[in-house]
């Protein structure tokens, strides 16, 4: 390897680090979004490191307790159906709440989905763990948990990606519950400080090569006159 | 890099709005009948598969039952259940409130220390103390009558989405768009039941709200490392050329 390659790798390197704080950065700042996934790097090729796909991790956040009856958490891989006004996107974000009419809503207002439609959501009406919809002791309707087999992201919703195929979500559902962000915050930061030092390293490699250059351009002239 | 810097303060200005919101609710933990509000924020996610900070959303009030304390007041009324007193604030409009910290006026009526009137009950004159019964119907004793005079009957109200009513300075929610049309029901039902002589506390959890903080500190914390990082990061590649 000559040295303006070496120079370039150490650079590549100097990138990718600074790449893998961006994401620790992002993980960190939804250290506490509900049912958040953290971010992960695709494993890819070193080399190629100015995209890098990332993906979310399916390590699920922790399930806590709040006991408000339109808070739902999803156990287990799976969505939640809403209807946005663009068409049908999927959420795992189950901070869900009544509107006006009575139907069960997202935090946006969009209304979640179920086998009929929108799902009415009367005081009193409970959700079974298979998604089941029960009020006043009768099976009214059923949540629509998919598992998307190729999902993409569009802002604070998933959907579908062209010609996946839908799911019904082994998911099991608990109401009065919400899934915690799935950030671990130990790891994040160990990440944090091996990319830091990984950046530096690389960062003193590239000051050793160029000091190398250096000598090869005006020492090796002056040895020769 | 200058986003991983714009993420890392987002995330810290996120924790900071969660400490704003935790610290409010910890300041009405002894108003009766407050309701604790929570922050939420939405995740957001490109189509490349980059999350940004999250999307900061109106804190929503939770409507849950708060811790009920007995005090041996008569004119202290709590409601278990889902319901709101109907009261009619100082400048005529009638509003809704969970608070029962009620005294009689001269006039015989139930005032909250706020001068909100509740609606339907007037006791007699010369009244000493009054009950009630379970569907709301109030009684009064009064002074040199050995029989109980009927003196109105407290209703409930509640709607199809209490997180969207709008509290106003004076510790009243007043209906919106959001909230639906009120529907009145007497005590008993659906709307929840009236008992006497006690008092509901704010359904605050103090326990969990000062783990909420801790949460917050920290992660409030691990942002700022991260900017720290990025900032870092920056420092070195500028100084890749000695001179």
């Amino acid at each position: 390897m000559d040295a303006p390659d070496s120079l370039s790798s150490a650079a590549a390197g100097m990138r990718l680090q600074a790449g893998r704080l961006s994401l620790i950065a992002q993980n960190l700042a939804n250290a506490s979004t509900p049912g958040f996934h953290a971010r992960l790097e695709a494993a890819g090729d070193l080399e190629n490191s100015s995209h890098r796909a990332v993906n979310a991790s399916r390590a699920e956040g922790t399930v806590r307790r709040t006991d408000v009856d339109t808070d739902l958490a999803l156990v287990g891989s799976g969505y939640f159906s809403v209807a946005a006004p663009e068409g049908v996107r999927y959420t795992r974000d189950g901070r869900m709440t009544r509107d006006a009419a009575g139907f069960l809503c997202d935090s946006n207002g969009y209304r979640v989905l179920g086998a009929l439609g929108p799902v009415r959501f009367a005081p009193g009406t409970s959700i079974v763990a298979d998604g089941r919809v029960r009020f006043a002791g009768k099976i009214v309707d059923r949540l629509r948990l998919v598992d998307p087999t190729s999902a993409r992201f569009d802002g604070g919703y998933a959907l579908a990606a062209p010609g996946a195929r839908l799911e019904r979500a082994t998911a099991r559902v608990q109401q009065g519950h919400l899934e915690d962000s799935s950030v671990d915050a130990i790891a994040e930061m160990s990440a944090l400080i091996a990319a830091q030092r990984s950046f530096e390293a690389n960062q003193k490699s590239v000051q050793r090569v160029d000091e190398t250059l250096k000598r090869a351009a005006n020492d090796v002239a002056r040895a020769r006159s | 890099m200058n986003r991983t810097l714009a993420v890392a303060a987002a995330g810290m200005a996120t924790q900071q709005a969660l400490l704003d919101t935790i610290t409010a609710n910890l300041a009405n933990v002894d108003v009766p009948g407050f309701r604790v509000n929570r922050s939420d924020f939405a995740p957001f996610i490109a189509a490349d598969g980059t999350a940004f900070a999250p999307q900061g959303q109106p804190a929503r009030r939770l409507f849950g039952q708060g811790r009920l304390d007995f005090t041996d007041n008569p004119n202290d009324l709590a409601i278990e259940g889902a319901g709101f007193f109907v009261v009619r604030n100082s400048r005529g409009l009638c509003g809704y409130t969970r608070a029962g910290n009620f005294t009689p006026d001269a006039s015989g009526r139930l005032r909250l220390p706020n001068g909100a009137t509740l609606e339907g009950v007037r006791l007699p004159r010369a009244s000493t103390s009054f009950s009630i019964d379970e569907h709301g119907r109030l009684f009064a004793q009064v002074a040199a009558r050995r029989v109980d005079v009927g003196a109105g009957h407290i209703k409930l109200a509640n709607f199809p989405n209490p997180s969207g009513l709008r509290l106003d300075a004076d510790g009243i929610f007043y209906p919106t768009a959001d909230s639906g049309r009120a529907f009145v029901g007497s005590p008993g039902g659906a709307v929840g039941h009236i008992k006497q002589r006690t008092l509901e506390r704010a359904n605050i959890s103090v326990v969990s709200a000062m783990m909420a903080v801790l949460g917050a500190q920290r992660a409030y914390e691990a942002n700022a490392k991260a900017l720290q990082a990025g900032d870092e990061m920056l420092r070195l590649a500028n100084n890749l050329e000695r001179s």
